[in-house]
């Protein structure tokens, strides 16, 4: 066994060899195996190492192949053998490796292990010598390929954000046009929905004033049987009552108006007392002594304005 | 897709960097407008300070998959302290108009290294050719060849995430998609040659 110093100093050796370190190995050419195993297991590829020193150093294990086989012989362990090969393998030192492996009875013990995997091994080793294109021509060949790819894709990935950017600052400004069209829809929504109110107003005063149409019956108390000139007919009465029957006093019969309260009330004052009858029919009152008239031009402007009020009690009833 | 990476810490986010380049897109959108803004400083080219930094961007990527990449200072002071570097070896310094700004470290030396002018142009393109022909013809071949050489990635990953089921076969895998890119780039060489 070599001790540290000893290897430093064998390894000096190799690295400088001149016919007296030859010499000098074949005098110890036992400790070749424990050189190869400790100098090639220990120190990093010397790159340095010529081919004319591999050569010397190759023909230093022909020359003393007996010592050295019978060392193997003597060692014959898988590990070590495995050792050996990984030692010169990873090392690259492949032409030693290939004399190693020539020589007759070290392929008997090489057999042991992996003989077929030494081989195919050894053929990729050979093919790798003889390839167009290096190690280092391959990567380099890679960068540049995914260098591109990656230059592309930050590329579609600044395109994109320039595009939603794009996007955001024409949302804004569709943002403008997106809030008068929805006012416009919400508006149209509106009178769509008041449409149907308004004509079935306007259809039920047109009904009224033909007589054609009679407001909803529903149930009353009467609080007041006899009617005369200004006679307040009170009625509970539920409140599209009220407004129908409102209507169908201002607008159809045209002889009287009615106040409508917060208790849901209607007051009706009598003002036609010619057509008191048929209001009494409509509010399925009884009848009673009607006798005076003309009240009709003297309480025109009253009605007007029970009109517009009337008008503003439904358009609140619409919006709440 | 991108990955969130905004709760992750930078350490964290190069540890994730080294195991998927999917991270990238993260990394790019997150840092890109502070760059900008810093570069715009020392050149107010902005399309030439875009192309830097997404320099900067595959510098800080082959950094980390080379195995031996430390972060000293946040993403960003590493990002603008590349982008740097690459301006000044890009334009003559006498031609910047230097403005000291403290959000870069003098000590990080990183850029990307163009070391492809090493190789004949003709051999070169043939070797480009030839990746991405067998790229676009499928299998696993370039995926292989890319992940080793490029991402740096062992065998056993390899196998692992190309689902192999040891690293062995995907060596055998590899010699002969090696095999295969020598014949093709040595066959595209001779046609460029003749």
């Amino acid at each position: 066994m070599f001790n540290s110093k000893e290897n430093i100093f064998i390894v000096d050796l190799i690295k400088n060899s001149s016919d007296s370190t030859l010499l000098f190995l074949q005098n110890h050419s036992l400790y070749l195996f424990e050189l190869v195993q400790n100098y090639f297991l220990k120190t990093p590829l010397n790159s340095n190492l010529d081919n004319e020193k591999v050569n010397n150093f190759s023909q230093l294990f022909s020359k003393h192949e007996d010592d050295f086989l019978q060392f193997l012989i003597d060692n014959q362990e898988d590990k070590i053998e495995s050792e050996i090969f990984n030692a010169l393998y990873n090392s690259k030192y492949f032409k030693l490796l290939e004399i190693i492996e020539n020589r007759k009875i070290l392929k008997d013990a090489i057999s042991k292990i992996e003989r077929e995997n030494f081989k195919n091994r050894f053929k990729e080793l050979d093919d790798e010598e003889t390839e167009f294109l290096s190690e280092f021509e391959i990567n380099q060949g890679i960068k540049n390929v995914e260098r591109n790819k990656l230059r592309e894709k930050f590329k579609i990935i600044d395109q994109e954000e320039k595009a939603n950017v794009n996007d955001i600052q024409h949302l804004d400004k569709k943002k403008n046009i997106i809030s008068l069209s929805t006012f416009l829809k919400y508006a149209a929504i509106l009178v769509i929905l008041i449409l149907p109110f308004y004509f079935i107003n306007n259809w039920n005063s047109n009904q009224n004033k033909f007589g054609k149409k009679e407001p909803k019956k529903v149930k009353r108390k009467i609080d007041s049987l006899e009617i005369n000139k200004n006679t307040i007919i009170e009625v509970n009465i539920d409140i599209e009552e009220v407004h129908l029957l409102s209507i169908n006093l201002i607008q159809g019969e045209g002889f009287g108006y009615a106040s409508i309260d917060k208790k849901i009330k209607a007051e009706i004052k009598v003002l036609d007392l010619k057509n008191a009858e048929k209001l009494l029919k409509k509010l399925n009152l009884n009848e009673s002594a009607i006798t005076e008239q003309n009240l009709k031009e003297k309480n025109k402007a009253e009605i007007e304005k029970l009109k517009k009020q009337n008008f503003n009690s439904f358009f609140k009833f619409l919006c709440f | 897709l991108t990955n969130d990476i905004d709760n992750l810490s930078d350490f964290e986010i190069i540890e994730k960097l080294k195991t998927s380049s999917s991270y990238l897109e993260s990394i790019y959108l997150k840092h890109k407008k502070y760059c900008l803004n810093f570069m715009f400083k020392l050149n107010p080219n902005s399309e030439e300070n875009l192309d830097i930094y997404h320099d900067a961007i595959i510098t800080l990527y082959e950094k980390t998959c080379s195995g031996n990449f430390t972060l000293t200072a946040s993403i960003q002071t590493y990002l603008n302290s590349i982008c740097r570097n690459q301006i000044l070896n890009r334009f003559s310094k006498s031609k910047l108009h230097v403005v000291h700004h403290e959000n870069y470290d003098e000590k990080i030396t990183d850029w990307i290294e163009d070391d492809l002018k090493e190789i004949e142009e003709h051999k070169l393109n043939a070797i480009i050719e030839a990746l991405l022909k067998i790229r676009d013809q499928g299998g696993n071949c370039y995926e292989i060849l890319r992940r080793f050489y490029y991402d740096k990635h062992s065998m056993e990953k390899i196998a692992s995430d190309l689902d192999y089921t040891n690293a062995n076969n995907v060596k055998n895998q590899k010699a002969r998609c090696q095999k295969k890119l020598n014949q093709e780039a040595l066959e595209i060489f001779n046609q460029i040659n003749v």
